[in-house]
């Protein structure tokens, strides 16, 4: 599983829904946290972190305005920098088509609401287990 | 208080069959979305047919969401809260202690129907082979339950520990 010192960058265009991910986040041990309201601004802050000492996890959304995750997911994985961060993209569709589009573009896993503090844990240490056997 | 425009609709572009099965798989994803997110009891109350002399619920956050199925038949889903209820719902979720509805918090109602939304769009496509294109649930800025013109809409009141809710299908 990933250390509870993991800072984590939550993108979700809804404020309560970053709520509620910190909240089940927080239940699991995590205390480190950065936020952003679309794919733009996670990215400007994932680029800022970079410089700083990092994100090491990120959690978004897949439906959000000016830049979706999926298109924030491409954006990390076209960067060298960002290649092996574990990524995690949340949303309300369960179709296969978008599952099959996440994962060519390099998804690590998907969650879909509603979801419990249990099914995250779950999904990140298959993230974790992922992401540790790539290195 | 009567809400002016909830009259009695009969207009329903949608068979007695078809609305069953919407308002089923409303129900059912309501139950589940709150049963998961927020990890409290739900139950649900006596469904009533939306008419002109029903009493108005005490409701006064809300949220609307369009949806059109890929056959062009329009309905609409609708959440709406008292104070009270979703207070104590927020504050149980997010964490945090309400004692108002915020920009912090009234988003909450739009999250959460938007969720059951997903779970409709899935279980409508798994359980009626209807393909529903996407749309954007947004808090109505209203005071009044609005049901959708020239349908047939129902009022399903559910219940959580903080308080009653209410869920208007029109369709």
């Amino acid at each position: 599983m990933f250390d509870k010192t993991t800072k984590i960058l939550v993108a979700d265009d809804m404020l309560t829904m970053r709520g509620i991910i910190k909240k089940n986040l927080s239940t699991l041990g995590f205390t480190s946290f950065v936020e952003a309201k679309d794919g733009q601004e996670a990215w400007e802050k994932l680029e800022k972190a970079a410089a700083e000492g990092a994100v090491q996890l990120v959690l978004s959304d897949w439906n959000m305005p000016n830049m979706s995750g999926l298109d924030f997911l491409k954006k990390v994985r076209s960067d060298d920098r960002f290649k092996g961060l574990p990524f995690l993209l949340i949303t309300a569709e369960s179709e296969q088509s978008q599952i099959v589009e996440a994962i060519k573009a390099g998804v690590t896993h998907y969650i879909v609401k509603p979801f419990t503090a249990e099914t995250l844990k779950e999904k990140l240490e298959a993230a974790h287990a992922k992401f540790s056997g790539s290195k | 208080m009567q809400t002016p425009d909830m009259k009695p609709k009969n207009t329903s572009s949608a068979s007695p069959e078809i609305f069953k099965m919407v308002a089923k798989v409303f129900v059912e994803s309501t139950l589940y979305v709150f049963k998961i997110q927020s990890n409290l009891d739900i139950s649900v109350g006596s469904i009533s047919k939306v008419v002109d002399t029903n009493p108005a619920p005490d409701a006064s956050l809300f949220a609307k969401i369009l949806v059109k199925s890929e056959s062009g038949m329009e309905a609409q889903l609708l959440l709406g809260f008292s104070k009270d209820t979703f207070l104590g719902l927020a504050s149980h979720v997010l964490g945090t202690e309400f004692s108002e509805i915020t920009d912090e918090n009234k988003d909450l109602v739009t999250e959460f129907l938007n969720m059951i939304y997903g779970v409709m769009k899935s279980k409508l496509k798994d359980e009626g082979g209807f393909a529903v294109k996407m749309a954007i649930p947004e808090v109505a800025g209203v005071e009044v339950l609005s049901p959708l013109p020239n349908t047939t809409s129902i009022l399903i009141p559910f219940k959580l520990q903080y308080g009653e809710f209410v869920g208007l299908l029109s369709l």
